[in-house]
């Protein structure tokens, strides 16, 4: 059948044959008149050749005309003896050469005339009646010519008389080659002597050799020998080819001399005032006269009548062909459209008819459409005419009602379903409000045909006709029982929460979220502190009781839920209206949301849970408290899980071993103890791992950069996360206090030991032998002076320990005058002065008073005093000199004590100090090591120094240096 | 085997205390022994070398470069000195002072002080003393 095509399409090909066919003519047109253009143009040189062949010819039969008239007057010469001038007149005017002869502008006859003639010549043609007659130009030549005759001879020709032409290189060129030759010669373009200055024109001649009678002139030399003179003529190139082509203004003629065609050989132009030189046609002639070359140039110029060339043909051919050509185009246009309207016609006639049809179609569908829409309802559907009578019913209904069809049309619905659970007046406002044209809605308890009851939601719609009557009523119907039931099931459910709700002493909120109102139960209000037992209000309420801490958070919580569906689980706290603050649990969930899932009805509840959060927080900060503790405690602490994972570490574990992110790392113990591995010596570490695996407590290890030493100990917890916890205390301190006094007491009980070796010895030598007298003497006096020293050793010990331990709190420092305890020391020592004179030199201006210990100092020079004479075996002065100093920006007291005795090396110097260290141990000096501690400990406590300077074999010094201000503090020892 | 026969043993006493080679000359001076003193580790070599003694009583702390341990180390290192008898005797008591003398092959550490007697007992009861025969009465 006839589908969507549009009328166009079918004459389209057909559109583009007229354009074609237009297309085409023309091109053939074109091409046509293009031949046809061609074919002018062919035509149009060809003629033009021909009018050039024309030309030439003329101009050579010109030339050759002027050519017998010379030959005549040559052929005169040979006939006659001689010719006369008047002759020659007679011979020229008879030949008429004005009239038949264009162009010559004269006819003459140059003499031959050898030098040594030449005088004789002249006073001859002077003689006859020309006395100014001369040969010129002047000068002397071999040979000379003169143009002796010379007819017309008038106006220019006069001018022409005597010349020599021979002189001339041009003429002379021409004149001997018509010598040599025999033939008449054109000379080039030479300017005649017969020009003035007024109308110049171009010039040439023609000469015929003129030969002695009777000669031979086969040869040139015979030729030059034979020659008398020539007969020529002069041309004005002007006059000469005047005429020859037409003063015709579209042919221009030029005339070159040779074959180069310019300006200096322009011989003749007919056109000479015209400078257009815009030409159509051009051609070139040469002529050849007798070896004298002339070149003829046509030129057919665009200027002018009947000058161009004569398209008119092509234009013509031209024309009428597009002329042809769009009519044929228009002609079947016009075909072309009478055939498109008949179609056009055709196809929308045709598309009405077709769109009725579909009109029809889609009517009949869309009845088919409600209609089934109407069947395939789930809602029962009722249609009845104005007086209530069922007229159709669709199969929902059969289903709700239980009536068949066939049952149900032409019964009444009040008959079919009227239950008895409404009064009268139900149906008759029912009847009233229908039959009034309004459309009723509501619910209602109808009956079934078996008899069940069940509820329904009902529209009835009156369908008016054209003058507003009711004609119909349809009546749409939903069998809401099951509705019902869930209302009524919601209803129990709802107060059995009630109950539970009130059970449980929770607070509850319900929010009407698209009315905004909340009701509050009577809990809800009690935790608040309302005073109302339970409220419905707007959102304000609740908000007014957040904490204003609390309030953002709790508000954004809210809105999660609501637009996320993040689950609303809030703990904030309320302000009471008394006042006080309680921390609650807020929970709730949105109940339902409407069709686009926006939330309408949310419902939550509250309990009070202050006590638990306050617990919480209490022990929040009693971790953090503990947590502070633990970070700042001096001992690194380590705790390991049962599955010997570190859980925690505090801040000194990890500045004790260097370590970062322990914790964060998630390291093993076996991880640890090889990060410690890389810390601490080998056998440290086996001996720590062995400890660990074998459930050790405690142990210590030592690390070696930098060198510490580190207790541990470890403590076994119940805890899964905190199984094993490990303690490290850095001890290194102790430990080197304690090897120190470990050396302290190793040596101090060595050097116990020896004198305890002399007098043990030596006591039981004398209880097992019998010694004599003098050896029993020797004997006990050993074991006297050993005794001896050993007791000031264990004195000496004593004062260093107690000084140690008291560090000088036991001093009693008074303003003391140091010379006066100096010189109790030399009386407790009361040395020897033969041997060892003491000497005293005080140069302190008597200021040596300063805050000491007496005793203390006193004992500290008896020891160095007590030193001085020691070492000096061989005796010595001991000199002691006081004086002040100002080093430091302090003033110092300075003692020196110098001896003169053995002195000692660097070694034992640096050594000197230290306690027990003797440099002589022979025996032979009696010490125990230990003076020089204490002189060292006692004048620390003072705030002073000591020095010792020392040469072998030279003596020893030693320098005190006291603080001469009020109070003492602590000094250091220098060696040297 | 008569006394006349027998052969003065040499014994070098090495001590830098006066004292403590006074007492020992007299503990073992009872006409055995030819004696020999020095006063550091250098000397004792020295003498060592000359006089190849039979016994030698060794302090550990000494002065100069050789202390007791190293006389007594090279003494037992020379395969000449085989018999020679090495007494380490010092105030050191330490055990660990002990095995460090023991570890220089000792043949024995006596602790100062010490007894007499009992050096006395120690030297004579040395494996290869020559004990057949009568000893000075002197010794208890």
């Amino acid at each position: 059948m006839l589908k969507n095509m549009s009328p166009r399409q079918h004459t389209l090909p057909y559109q583009y044959a007229a354009w074609l066919v237009l297309l085409l003519s023309i091109s053939i047109t074109i091409v046509i008149a293009m031949s046809v253009r061609d074919g002018v143009r062919t035509e149009a040189e060809r003629d033009f050749s021909f009018y050039c062949d024309e030309i030439l010819l003329k101009v050579q039969s010109r030339l050759d005309e002027h050519k017998q008239v010379l030959l005549g007057g040559a052929a005169l010469f040979d006939a006659s003896q001689s010719v006369e001038r008047d002759e020659w007149r007679n011979y020229a005017q008879r030949l008429q050469l004005d009239e038949y002869f264009k162009g010559i502008q004269g006819f003459g006859f140059a003499l031959l005339i050898p030098a040594k003639k030449k005088d004789l010549h002249i006073s001859t043609v002077r003689s006859q009646g020309y006395p100014s007659y001369s040969i010129w130009p002047v000068g002397r030549r071999e040979t000379y010519s003169s143009i002796i005759y010379l007819e017309p001879f008038k106006g220019r020709n006069l001018r022409a008389f005597g010349y020599d032409m021979f002189s001339e290189p041009v003429r002379h060129d021409a004149m001997s080659r018509a010598r040599d030759l025999n033939m008449p010669i054109l000379s080039g373009k030479v300017r005649l002597v017969q020009e003035t200055e007024r109308d110049v024109q171009a010039g040439t001649l023609m000469y015929v050799p003129v030969y002695k009678k009777g000669v031979s002139i086969e040869t040139v030399a015979e030729r030059r020998l034979a020659l008398r003179g020539w007969a020529y003529s002069p041309f004005r190139m002007n006059d000469l080819l005047a005429g020859i082509v037409p003063e015709n203004k579209s042919v221009r003629f030029r005339v070159y001399d040779g074959e180069v065609a310019d300006t200096q050989t322009l011989l003749y132009d007919n056109l000479s005032q015209v400078s257009n030189d815009n030409f159509v046609l051009k051609a070139e002639r040469t002529m050849d006269f007798n070896g004298r070359k002339w070149t003829l140039s046509f030129r057919q110029l665009t200027a002018g009548v009947g000058g161009v060339i004569d398209y008119s043909k092509a234009y013509i051919t031209l024309g009428s062909g597009v002329f042809a050509s769009i009519l044929l185009f228009l002609l079947i246009r016009s075909f072309q459209n009478t055939r498109q309207n008949a179609q056009r016609i055709a196809t929308s006639l045709t598309q009405e008819l077709h769109d009725k049809v579909e009109a029809e179609l889609k009517l009949n569908e869309r009845l088919k459409l409600q209609s089934a829409a109407l069947e395939a309802s789930a809602n029962a559907i009722i249609i009845t005419d104005a007086a209530g009578v069922i007229t159709w019913v669709n199969s929902a209904f059969v289903r709700m009602s239980g009536y068949s069809t066939d049952e149900a049309i032409g019964s009444r619905p009040e008959t079919l379903s009227r239950s008895g659970k409404h009064g009268d007046y139900f149906y008759a406002d029912m009847w009233k409000t229908i039959q009034a044209g309004e459309t009723w809605h509501g619910e209602l308890i109808n009956r079934r045909k078996d008899g069940s009851l069940y509820d329904e939601e009902m529209t009835i719609t009156p369908v008016l006709g054209e003058l507003g009557e009711v004609t119909q009523y349809v009546a749409v119907k939903q069998d809401i029982s099951a509705r019902k039931r869930a209302e009524q099931q919601l209803r129990q459910s709802e107060e059995r929460l009630r109950f539970v709700l009130a059970a449980t002493g929770e607070g509850v909120w319900d929010w009407d979220i698209q009315k905004n109102q909340v009701s509050h139960n009577t809990r809800w209000c009690e935790l608040v502190g309302l005073d109302e037992q339970a409220i419905v209000s707007d959102l304000d309420v609740f908000e007014r009781h957040l904490h204003p801490d609390d309030k953002p958070v709790v508000m954004q919580r809210i809105s999660a839920h609501l637009d996320e569906g993040e689950p609303y689980i809030s703990e904030h706290r309320i302000s009471r209206d008394d006042g006080s603050t309680i921390w609650v649990l807020d929970r709730g969930e949105v109940v339902s949301r409407d069709a686009a899932g926006k939330p309408l009805r949310m419902v939550g509840s509250i309990s009070d849970v202050t006590d638990r959060k306050l617990a919480q927080e209490a022990q929040a900060i009693s971790e953090s408290n503990l947590r502070l503790i633990l970070s700042n405690s001096p001992e690194g602490v380590l705790a390991l899980s049962s599955t010997n994972q570190v859980t925690f570490c505090n801040d000194q574990l990890a500045r004790m071993f260097s370590f970062q992110g322990l914790l964060s790392d998630k390291i093993s113990t076996n991880d640890f103890i090889e990060r410690l591995g890389s810390m601490i010596d080998l056998q440290d570490m086996a001996g720590l791992r062995r400890s660990l695996s074998t459930g050790s407590r405690e142990g210590m290890f030592k690390i070696i950069a930098p060198k510490r030493v580190i207790q541990w100990e470890a403590r076994e917890l119940d805890s899964q996360e905190l199984h094993t916890v490990l303690f490290f205390r850095d001890v290194t301190k102790d430990v080197q206090i304690d090897e120190m006094k470990s050396e302290f007491l190793a040596t101090a009980a060595h050097e116990l030991r020896t004198p305890m070796s002399s007098i043990y010895g030596f006591v039981e030598l004398m209880l097992t032998r019998t010694p004599s007298e003098a050896e029993r003497k020797e004997y006990l006096q050993i074991i006297y002076d050993q005794t001896k020293s050993l007791i000031k050793m264990l004195n000496e010990l004593l004062d260093l320990a107690r000084i140690e331990a008291r560090e000088g709190k036991d001093f009693k420092f008074v303003s003391s005058d140091v010379l006066g305890v100096i010189r109790k020391a030399l009386q407790e020592l009361n040395l020897p002065p033969e041997s060892h004179p003491v000497i005293l030199e005080d140069e302190t201006d008597s200021l040596s008073r300063i805050f000491i210990d007496e005793e203390k100092i006193k004992q500290v020079f008896i020891n160095v005093i007590g030193n001085a004479h020691k070492y000096s075996p061989k005796g010595g002065a001991i000199t002691i000199n006081l004086s002040t100093e100002s080093k430091d920006a302090t003033d110092w007291l300075r003692i020196k004590v110098s001896d003169h005795g053995m002195g000692m090396t660097k070694d034992q110097a640096y050594k000197a100090f230290e306690r027990f260290y003797r440099a002589n141990t022979s025996g032979e000096i009696p010490g125990t090591g230990l003076g020089l501690s204490l002189v060292k400990e006692i004048v620390h406590i003072h705030g002073g120094s000591v020095e010792l300077n020392s040469q072998v074999a030279a003596g020893t010094d030693v320098i005190l240096h006291f603080p001469l201000n009020l109070q003492p503090m602590k000094g250091d020892v220098r060696y040297e | 085997m008569s006394e006349a026969t027998r052969q003065a043993e040499k014994l070098l006493i090495v001590d830098d205390e006066g004292n403590m080679r006074k007492l020992l000359a007299v503990t073992l001076g009872y006409g055995r022994y030819k004696q020999y003193f020095a006063t550091n580790g250098t000397e004792a070599m020295a003498l060592v070398e000359e006089v190849r003694p039979d016994v030698v009583i060794l302090d550990i702390m000494m002065p100069g470069t050789l202390n007791g341990l190293d006389v007594c180390r090279k003494i037992k290192s020379d395969p000449a000195l085989q018999a020679t008898y090495v007494v380490l005797l010092t105030a050191l008591g330490q055990k660990s002072d002990r095995e460090a003398g023991l570890a220089a092959q000792a043949d024995a550490y006596v602790v100062k002080p010490f007894s007499p007697i009992e050096l006395i007992e120690l030297i004579e009861s040395r494996p290869g003393a020559d004990n057949r025969g009568e000893r000075d009465v002197v010794r208890p």
